[in-house]
């Protein structure tokens, strides 16, 4: 499944350049805790986290991940969207909790 | 003739966390080397450059490539002020983050974890003047 696919099932708020929209999702982590995200997860990830800060983009860069959900109904600030952005990192908002987030990607088959 | 470069990490420099590890992948992705090796690469380079910047007064990372031998080596330095207890930091879950590093969601403790499972060779010195951290990573 593509990011774009994805969003057509979800419908969350996405912040995403259109090239970005066709990156492949492979599996799903769910951390905030960076050093967890670092030591394992893997390429294609989506990231559910309710991190969102700059430290979260250069991670999910460093990982080569497919897309970050932000969840809680955190606030994205400019810079960050705009980093994701120049990185090439689609980004997702929604006001579901992790869980909640996390329970909809199982049932769509990530 | 081994090829080098150096950067310098700043304390608390949380805006630019993961620079240096970026360019550095950016250079092992150049020697094409396998995917599983890159990948433990950017792992350990990236947890030690974050240690630096939430634990010391700053330093520099220093790239070595000895092409011939088919080895990398990075070598973390810093100016202090040391490791109290080596054994405890090396204990999975403990970290002696501060409150700030925490709301960036640093200090889970398995920074120095992630790097010796992923690294060929570690070696850990350190002292009150500082810290110096070398990881070898065999890249042919």
């Amino acid at each position: 499944m593509t990011v774009e696919e994805l969003n057509e099932e979800l419908h969350f708020e996405i912040f995403a350049n259109k090239d970005s929209l066709k990156k492949e999702i492979s599996t799903c982590f769910v951390s905030d805790l960076l050093s967890f995200v670092m030591g394992y997860g893997k390429p294609g990830s989506i990231w559910v986290t309710v991190q969102a800060h700059m430290n979260v983009i250069a991670v999910a860069v460093l990982k080569e991940f497919s897309l970050i959900i932000v969840t809680s109904d955190v606030k994205l600030d400019k810079t960050f969207i705009d980093k994701a952005l120049k990185e090439n990192i689609p980004l997702m908002k929604t006001t579901l909790t992790s869980y909640e987030v996390c329970k909809r990607l199982v049932n769509l088959g990530i | 003739m081994a090829v080098e470069k150096r950067f310098k990490v700043y304390k608390e420099d949380f805006a630019n966390a993961g620079n240096v590890s970026s360019q550095i992948k950016q250079m092992v992705k150049d020697l094409k080397v396998d995917t599983m090796v890159l990948r433990h690469i950017v792992v350990a380079c990236y947890e030690a450059e974050i240690n630096m910047i939430i634990h010391s007064n700053g330093g520099e990372i220093v790239y070595r490539l000895h092409d011939k031998r088919g080895v990398l080596t990075l070598e973390f330095n810093d100016v202090g002020p040391g490791i109290p207890d080596v054994k405890k930091a090396l204990t999975p879950g403990w970290s002696s983050a501060s409150q700030k590093a925490r709301q960036f969601g640093f200090g889970a403790g398995m920074g120095l974890a992630n790097i010796i499972r992923v690294s060929d060779d570690f070696n850990l010195n350190t002292s009150e003047k500082g810290t110096s951290l070398k990881l070898h990573f065999n890249i042919k």
